[in-house]
């Protein structure tokens, strides 16, 4: 993979890790059935 | 309106929709500088940016976002997502100046779309700020809402701007054509939202067509559609969201409400009011004939969504009884094979509401098969119910073995519902048997 694709790609994984767990945490908060 | 007991639709929808600028970026491999941190700050703000336009669909009170968690989620995550978003926003100059772009960037560039991006930060800054500090910084619920109301669209058209002309992500057809089709939804949203929903229904009010006061400062108010058409449909305990329209100088504020009667009765519904504010203040001197402009319904906090539920605990504070009233009614007027166990606690003696209806209910034979604890924090010397909180040793002693098996209901003040859930997790009541609605959204 070039490396420019390659750091394209790292960008994406760290701001959807990111966002996963802020998501995740939030809903962990409101949990409710 | 059917209401799904999970959203995972929703939220994988969700998830889709804020990344999908990311993706196309990526997928586009779009061009230098190759800089980690700078291409970083612009991934982040193109995430932060779909997270603003969702916003809006978040506040929108759409039906299809609401009915599997209810405003009471949906608010708070609408509140947590936007500081999600400042945060990254407050990231993104950062990362690009270390990325590259050099120190002017956020001082010495003049350039008119720089300046743009610093003015929509500012804002997005100070609406955060007010809307995560709004009480301790003593600003009326009114004032807040105006202010978020006019600044959250100024925003997001000053983001997209900004995005439009600094970024080089928009040098690409797609990303042009995505974000001018997620600006076009966003502001046709916020205007169905804010206009066009709120003048529909100016146009046909329901009216008040009596006012009762069932203890010194708590009202009932009863509503009946216009004329020619019926009544919403509503689940017991679900809530409304009322503008009365009683001239007299009286305040012409939006409030919730919950719906204190049963859906089973036709041709009305009531909500119950306690004054507590500078507006329910005024709910005694609402008259019958006054007009109401009514939106509802709202909430998933019903007995009617745990169908698998026939034993339930509903613990009630203050005028929190009012969505059970509802539940209640309900079930008497279905007869419903259920199981209550009704913890109210209240100040005095004098503020319990609704306790004769209680006591009838509770009737041997009756359906539902109800019993009620009354506590009161601060009794009377001739009171011989419960005394003093609702603390562990207390629900652990009223509810017995109800603990294994049944499904609890709270609303109550928000520190009165966190410590219950606590107290309720501590004798191994798991979250998934525990439901709660907060007095405010």
């Amino acid at each position: 993979m070039e490396f420019k694709r390659l750091q394209q790609v790292t960008i994406l994984v760290i701001t959807v890790a990111l966002t996963a767990a802020f998501i995740g945490a939030t809903w962990r908060t409101f949990l409710v059935p | 309106m059917p209401h799904p007991r999970t959203g995972l639709s929703r939220i994988i929808t969700y998830l889709v929709l804020i990344l999908l600028p990311l993706v196309i970026v990526t997928v586009y491999n779009l061009p230098p500088p190759d800089l980690f941190a700078y291409n970083l700050g612009r991934g982040f703000a193109l995430l932060a940016l779909t997270i603003m336009v969702l916003q809006v669909v978040l506040a929108a009170r759409l039906k299809w976002v609401e009915a599997p968690f209810g405003l009471n989620l949906t608010f708070p995550f609408h509140r947590r997502m936007g500081v999600f978003a400042a945060a990254l926003l407050l990231t993104h100059p950062f990362l690009m100046v270390l990325g590259g772009g050099g120190w002017k960037l956020l001082l010495g560039d003049n350039t008119w779309y720089i300046w743009v991006g610093r003015i929509a930060l500012l804002t997005l800054l100070i609406n955060v700020a007010l809307s995560v500090w709004r009480i301790p910084l003593g600003l009326s619920f009114e004032k807040w809402r105006l202010g978020h109301n006019i600044s959250g669209p100024v925003i997001l058209v000053l983001g997209f701007v900004h995005s439009w002309y600094a970024s080089v992500d928009f040098t690409l057809g797609l990303m042009q054509a995505l974000w001018v089709a997620l600006l076009v939804v966003a502001v046709g949203l916020y205007c169905h939202h804010r206009f066009y929903t709120p003048s529909r229904l100016r146009r046909r009010p329901y009216q008040v067509v009596d006012v009762r006061q069932e203890a010194p400062n708590v009202w009932t108010l009863k509503f009946a559609p216009p004329p020619g058409q019926a009544r919403f449909d509503f689940l017991p305990g679900q809530f409304q969201f009322v503008t009365l329209l009683r001239r007299r100088g009286l305040p012409e504020e939006e409030h919730h409400f919950t719906i204190s009667s049963s859906p089973a009765e036709t041709g009305f519904h009531t909500s119950t009011i306690k004054a507590s504010g500078d507006f329910t203040a005024t709910i005694g001197q609402t008259r019958p004939g006054d007009l109401a402009v009514i939106q509802a319904p709202f909430g998933r906090f019903s007995y009617i969504l745990h169908p698998e539920a026939r034993d339930l605990v509903f613990i009630a504070g203050g005028i929190g009884i009012t969505p059970f009233m509802s539940n209640l009614r309900h079930m008497r007027d279905v007869q419903a094979d259920r199981r209550v166990l009704l913890l109210f606690a209240n100040k005095t003696e004098g503020d319990i509401v609704f306790r004769e209806e209680l006591a009838s209910m509770e009737a041997a034979g009756a359906r539902p098969e109800l019993q009620v604890f009354h506590v009161l924090s601060r009794p009377g010397e001739t009171w011989t119910g419960e005394r003093g909180h609702l603390d562990r040793e207390m629900v652990q002693r009223l509810c017995g073995d109800r603990v294994q098996s049944s499904m609890f209901f709270l609303c109550c003040p928000p520190p009165m519902t966190e410590s219950l859930r606590q107290i309720l997790r501590d004798l191994g009541v798991p979250d998934s048997r525990i439901s709660f609605e907060y007095f405010s959204l």
